[in-house]
């Protein structure tokens, strides 16, 4: 077998005019493909006499080597090249998209921090819940009227499943007075669940609770903590209304309206004094404990602190609509 | 609860505008919807009481600081037992129930217009003068109240009130 001895040679003539990856991978098929001289010799070995294979192959199995030593080198060299040219430092950068927190927690947040500092616990509550702490302990009497007030979500309908999507944040009301000691300062942000949808009301949406159980409470303190939480979440000095209301744990109730425009009032939130039921349903003694509540739908919050017409919005993430809340 | 404003008016005798009235109420506790001439009541399910114009009549004269006067005049009736129109009757569902009979009706004439007027605007449908009376003294007094056809009806009656589920019934009407 005739190895041609310049091979090597022209071989590296040929490489210092390669300029693109293209062009170096064709040369490097014409020199190590399947059909290229080296590889091909290696299959005509079969035909060769013993003695002079085994000279052929070692002098192939070098010549082979020493190519393929040739061709990363110069590979390197190429890709140096370049990404040398790729690399312009003068172009803008990618665009970098920062997350920002989503309004609502924004908003939950707000409240939180106010309350903070007054020495409220912030509790998370269960989201599936009995019957029992949804209504029964709040003072809703099964076929009670005001159970029609809220939509229900079962679960298992049909099943006559005593779980369901809690309908108020107002159920770790329960769970906090079952576990915790008195006096008891209380907040639980949460997401509650109703058949309801509009443009100002959602299967589901975030409500805010508050509790206070201790043993000089009065619907003064409530009255004043309110109207102290809204100016300064709205940040200014407003006209608030208490409206006498109902809501089945609470005696007396109250929802509370702001004064919006020129002469219209929108509501935003409802409290009221518990009802001695639900503390002694809580094995607290109602002769020296008193206690407030007060919840307000977050959503409701938002739309009004951000100007916001559908509450549909905050949940359809459109970043477009998401963006200009972030700062 | 959907009250005509022009009847509530008069039967207020107040001069106060649908929206100053609406206003009264929804400051009362009573959260009002107008829609064209009609408000909406939202009664609170604490306070049955409010479901009738005497209800609305006593909160809107204790708002103005004023005594309650009751328009309705009484008459007193004796009510006798008689087996062989009531054979059977349980009130564990109900408080106090009367039946009246009234037989030898030839004529009856249909209500004024005005009543007719703030039943349609209520949802309530004209059906027959007897049964349209009946529908406005339950609005009116807020005692709920059904007129039957005895044609209809077997003598001697079964009343029974069902307090459970178990011997729960479908109400005829609309919802």
């Amino acid at each position: 077998m005739q190895i041609p001895q310049d091979l090597i040679d022209t071989a590296t003539f040929k490489l210092k005019s390669v300029q693109s990856e293209a062009e170096f991978f064709q040369l490097r098929s014409q020199y190590l493909g399947k059909k290229s001289f080296v590889i091909s010799s290696f299959v005509e070995l079969k035909s060769l006499d013993p003695n002079s294979k085994v000279a052929a192959a070692k002098e192939l199995n070098i010549l082979k080597s020493k190519l393929n030593h040739l061709f990363e080198v110069a590979l390197e060299g190429i890709q140096a090249k370049t990404d040398a040219i790729l690399l312009d430092t003068t172009l803008p950068a990618d665009p970098y998209f920062a997350g920002a927190e989503h309004p609502i927690a924004e908003i939950s947040q707000r409240v939180i921090n106010y309350f903070t500092p007054l020495n409220y616990q912030v509790f998370s509550g269960n989201e599936i819940e009995t019957d029992f702490f949804n209504f029964e302990a709040l003072n809703f009497p099964e076929n009670h009227p005001a159970r029609q007030m809220h939509d229900t979500f079962y679960l298992n309908a049909g099943t006559k499943s005593e779980y369901l999507l809690r309908t108020h944040t107002s159920n770790s009301q329960i769970h906090a007075m079952l576990r915790e000691s008195l006096p008891l300062y209380m907040l639980s942000p949460g997401r509650v669940y109703r058949c309801d949808s509009d443009t100002t009301h959602l299967p589901m949406f975030t409500q805010i609770e508050g509790l206070v159980v201790d043993e000089d409470v009065s619907f003064g303190d409530l009255k004043g903590i309110i109207i102290n939480f809204l100016e300064y979440f709205f940040n200014e000095k407003m006209e608030v209304r208490f409206r006498p209301s109902y809501f089945p744990f609470t005696e007396p109730s109250a929802e509370v309206d702001i004064k919006f425009g020129a002469n219209g009032w929108l509501e935003v939130l409802g409290c009221g004094m518990v009802h001695p039921n639900v503390l002694k349903g809580c094995n607290i003694d109602t002769q020296k404990y008193r206690g407030f509540a007060f919840g307000m739908g977050i959503e409701r919050l938002a739309m009004l602190y951000y100007g916001v017409d559908d509450i549909r919005d905050f949940y359809s993430s459109n970043l477009d609509f998401l963006n200009q809340f972030s700062s | 609860m959907k009250i005509q404003y022009s009847f509530l008016k008069d039967y207020l005798s107040t001069d106060l505008s649908q929206s100053k009235l609406a206003d009264v109420f929804t400051k009362v506790g009573f959260e009002c919807e107008s829609d064209g001439s009609i408000i909406d009541f939202d009664i609170t399910p604490n306070r049955g009481d409010v479901l009738s114009l005497r209800g609305l009549q006593r909160e809107f004269q204790a708002q103005q600081s004023k005594v309650f006067k009751d328009k309705s005049q009484y008459e007193k009736l004796t009510f006798q037992k008689d087996k062989t129109i009531i054979n059977t009757i349980d009130k564990s569902g109900c408080g106090n129930y009367q039946l009246m009979l009234v037989r030898g009706l030839h004529s009856v004439k249909a209500l004024d217009k005005k009543k007719r007027n703030f039943l349609i605007a209520a949802g309530i449908p004209l059906i027959h003068p007897l049964v349209d009376l009946g529908n406005y003294v339950m609005l009116e007094m807020g005692t709920p109240m059904h007129v039957f056809d005895l044609n209809n009806l077997e003598l001697p009656l079964n009343i029974a009130f069902p307090v459970s589920k178990k011997n729960s019934f479908q109400s005829i009407g609309r919802y």
